[in-house]
């Protein structure tokens, strides 16, 4: 993972492609970028500040205090290729959070987003921040997407990001999430995951002061070839802390998943509480499914758990399904919709929820065409 | 803040008597091909064993030294002697083995413990056994109980089939060293059909400065067999590095059972790399009881080999690092065949400034469908000057499968202490009654003398004003 800078100023840095261990990486990554895709971004409540991200920007956040992510080849390259981005500034003390909207839709002629955010909440005010990458259906070429998302919780706010990938089939995702959580304030983050075939998300959280809280909610479906790295990360260092994470899934097809959960609790961080929790429905023989979690603890007086659970549907909720009426497949996408309302129902926004609940419904359908064709 | 539990090093006393030193042959330091050469010559052993032992000293020089896990650097390989001989022959009766080393093994306790249950006792002072003894009843029924070296001789066609092929000398630095100078161990073989009712016994015991400890284990459980093999291990305290590169291969055949049960309590100055892996067959079962004490630096995971359907592995496992210690285990389990099941339970206990860390590897094959399994590691941090970290890999290759996995991290509870309090329970003795309730899963796996053994390594001591 090095990067190769040539000796001549003027001529662009060459970015070499990383040998992953447990996901093949493709060829074709770091293009050179042609134009801006389309972006939306609406934002909705009172005391919002928005403006461009800037290369000055990057001397608000260290991204080097923070180990867990992507590579430092994707780094520099989102960094020097940026080609969108926002820095969000929130001071609203209003009852109701503000809600900033920002999507991104790749299509044939425009290939390439890279974006830089960041996101930062004053004392004591609220924000809530919805990213959503899309792209154009049944199309052949790959559409790539290069994220790095920073986000400043200062004391006693509340942020909410909610993160959304429904790219294409032969599309790739890489994004990285990078927070810092201080005193009384409550970060909270949700990952969906219903597209791209080559995707790999990290997200870093520190909780650096007292009672300072993180949640992070992750949702996933696998299918066809795809191949998903989830890297969650949380590092404990004020008293008092507290942070969970919930990563749900359901594999399919061909699709390989990678589960990374690191619960960290530095010294001095006592009476914290770090939980990671993975949920995993294997639905065909084909799949592969990794799970790294990690406990690793300096401190004695914290509560860390984790906890996985790996199989199929359970059978006596399909029969019951099956007695009712309900066909084998329906049965399994009525299982699955359940398990995965528990992370859907913190999204709150009731048309984004839908949107996404579509998605899954598409999803859920390719998967039964496939079960069916393998079996005849 | 709450008050700290205070619990004592274990007790190591007696384990750190040093004898004096007295070798017929002491193989120079550093590694060459000479050095093998005269530890083959020495020993009488074929011929296919001295190239096995050439062909491991050429790999092991071509490997690096693993940068993963504990730190290495002060492992000076080349300064250890490989190969220290004690100034005694092999001898069958108790009274013929020389005094020094008597009183040491006499101090271990192990007579004592021959008299009383166990089938055998295989005693290994450095590297060669000096002691070696087995009922007549086991001999009457087929079952061989002797030291390696004996076995490469007598039993050639067996050792030949199975020596090092679950453990190959292209694994890992270690396990080419291993190959290379592999000295002394047990080999045991239980026919088809026998049942050893009682355990077989055999204590390790490293006593000559910087000398490494090589012994090969192995073990053939044959169809329909079982056994129950005990191996504990000790040394005394030197200030040289020391380094323990065994191997233990351990084969179960069809319907076979295996119980092999560890308590590791090397002195402080030990690096213990030891490799142990069992191939299980057909609906055989390989129970493993492992405790690590001691050792400055252990990096060790006995490995179970599910490949007959049917089969099945439980792991359970302590570890105790207390200061200066780098304990670094746990278990693999490959599924590779249909209905295989595992359980692996791993508890461990850090303490002023010890490091304890679990790291697993459960592996699912594709072609292994309906495989359950469940993987449970709990620790307990005494103090935050100590670390616990614990990373458990599970990889899936299918989806017939059920995989349950459960870790908890945490200290012992004021509110657990404060309702034994309120049941008119002490302070201290509600600490130690939690101490011992976390590790009794481990203790009621082992046979009594070593339980017993294992409550008294862990004294508990408590600190703290109250109220």
């Amino acid at each position: 993972m090095k990067l190769n800078q040539t000796n001549d100023k003027t001529s662009k840095p060459i970015y070499e492609v990383p040998i992953w261990k447990r996901l093949t990486l493709p060829e074709n990554l770091f293009p050179e970028i042609k134009g801006e895709v389309i972006e939306q971004i609406s934002v909705d409540g009172n005391g919002v500040e928005i403006e461009p991200y800037e290369a000055y920007h990057e001397a608000l956040f260290k991204d080097s205090n923070f180990t867990k992510h992507l590579g430092l080849v994707f780094g520099e390259y989102i960094s020097n290729e940026k080609n969108h981005g926002y820095v969000v500034k929130s001071n609203s003390r209003d009852w109701q959070s503000p809600v900033v909207k920002i999507s991104y839709h790749m299509s044939d002629d425009r290939p390439v987003l890279v974006d830089n955010q960041l996101i930062v909440v004053e004392e004591g005010s609220k924000l809530t921040v919805v990213l959503d990458y899309l792209a154009d259906d049944n199309v052949e070429n790959s559409r790539q997407h290069y994220g790095t998302t920073r986000v400043i919780a200062k004391r006693g706010s509340f942020v909410k990001v909610i993160k959304l990938q429904r790219l294409g089939d032969a599309d790739a995702h890489f994004d990285q999430n990078f927070s810092i959580v201080e005193e009384g304030a409550k970060l909270e983050l949700v990952d969906v995951q219903f597209g791209a075939q080559t995707k790999a998300v990290a997200y870093e959280s520190q909780l650096l002061g007292r009672h300072a809280n993180a949640d992070l909610q992750s949702l996933y479906f696998g299918d066809k070839n795809e191949q998903l790295d989830l890297s969650f990360t949380m590092r404990h260092f004020g008293a008092k802390s507290e942070s969970h994470i919930l990563s749900k899934g359901a594999l399919s097809g061909n699709s390989k998943k990678v589960f990374r959960g690191n619960l960290f609790f530095e010294t001095g961080s006592v009476q914290s509480v770090g939980k990671e929790k993975e949920v995993v429905v294997l639905l065909n023989d084909k799949i592969k499914s990794d799970s790294i979690p990690a406990l690793l603890c300096s401190e004695d007086d914290v509560i860390g758990e984790h906890a996985a659970s790996i199989g199929q549907l359970d059978h006596e909720k399909l029969f019951y399904l099956m007695s009712r009426g309900l066909s084998l497949e329906a049965a399994k996408r009525l299982v699955i919709k359940a398990s995965f309302e528990e992370v859907l129902m913190t999204i709150g926004d009731d048309g984004l929820k839908s949107s996404i609940e579509e998605a899954l419904d598409r999803r859920l359908s390719d998967g039964r065409a496939a079960n069916e064709a393998r079996e005849l | 803040m709450a008050n700290k539990t205070f619990i004592a090093d274990v007790d190591r006393g007696i384990y750190d008597v040093i004898n004096q030193e007295d070798h017929r042959f002491v193989a120079d330091k550093g590694l060459t091909e000479d050095i093998i050469r005269d530890i083959s010559r020495e020993k009488n052993e074929p011929q296919w064993m001295l190239e096995y032992r050439l062909k491991s000293l050429e790999i092991y020089k071509s490997k690096p030294i693993p940068t993963w896990g504990a730190d290495l650097s002060e492992l000076d390989v080349e300064n250890i002697v490989h190969y220290v001989r004690p100034n005694t022959d092999m001898k069958t009766s108790w009274d013929d083995v020389p005094d020094d080393i008597k009183e040491t093994f006499e101090r271990l306790g192990i007579p004592e413990a021959e008299r009383k249950s166990l089938a055998g006792v295989g005693a290994q002072y450095d590297s060669e056994v000096v002691y070696h003894s087995l009922q007549a009843e086991l001999t009457e029924q087929g079952v061989i109980y002797t030291d390696m070296d004996t076995a490469v001789k007598e039993y050639e066609e067996i050792v030949r089939k199975y020596f090092m092929t679950i453990i190959t000398n292209r694994d890992h630095k270690f396990s080419a060293l291993h190959g290379a100078v592999w000295s002394g161990g047990s080999f045991v073989y239980v026919p088809a059909g026998v049942k050893v009712e009682l355990p077989l016994q055999s204590y390790f015991r490293l006593n000559a400065k910087g000398a490494g400890q090589f012994e090969h284990t192995l073990i053939i459980v044959e169809k329909g067999a079982s056994l129950h093999f005990i191996e504990g291990c000790s040394a005394p305290k030197y200030s040289v590095q020391n380094l323990h590169a065994g191997a233990v291969e351990l084969f179960v055949k069809e319907d076979a059972k295996l119980r092999y049960s560890t308590i590791e309590n090397w002195s402080r100055n030990m690096y213990n790399l030891n490799t142990k892996r069992s191939a299980v067959d057909k609906n055989g079962k390989i129970e493993w009881v492992s405790g690590s004490f001691g050792s400055r630096v252990s990096m060790l995971y006995p490995m179970s080999i599910l490949r007959g359907e049917g089969a099945s592995s439980e792991f359970t496992g302590i570890t105790f690092a207390a200061k200066g210690q780098y304990l670094d285990t746990g278990t693999k389990v490959l599924h590779a065949a249909p209905n295989t099941t595992s359980i692996v339970n791993s508890k461990s206990i850090s303490k002023d400034g010890g490091h304890a860390f679990y790291r697993g590897l459960l592996r699912v094959t594709p072609n292994a469908t309906n495989v359950k399994s469940t993987v449970n590691c709990e620790s307990l941090m005494l103090d935050n000057r100590s670390k616990s970290d614990t990373v458990p890999i599970i990889e899936i290759g299918n989806d017939q499968v059920d995989i349950g996995h459960e870790a908890k991290i945490g200290r012992i509870s004021d509110e657990t202490i404060f309702y034994l309090m309120s049941r008119g329970i002490d302070e201290a003795e509600a600490k130690a009654m939690i101490v011992r309730g976390f590790v009794e899963p481990i203790t009621k796996e082992l046979p009594l003398e070593y339980a017993v053994e294992l409550n008294n390594l862990i004294t508990l001591e408590l600190e703290g004003t109250i109220g």
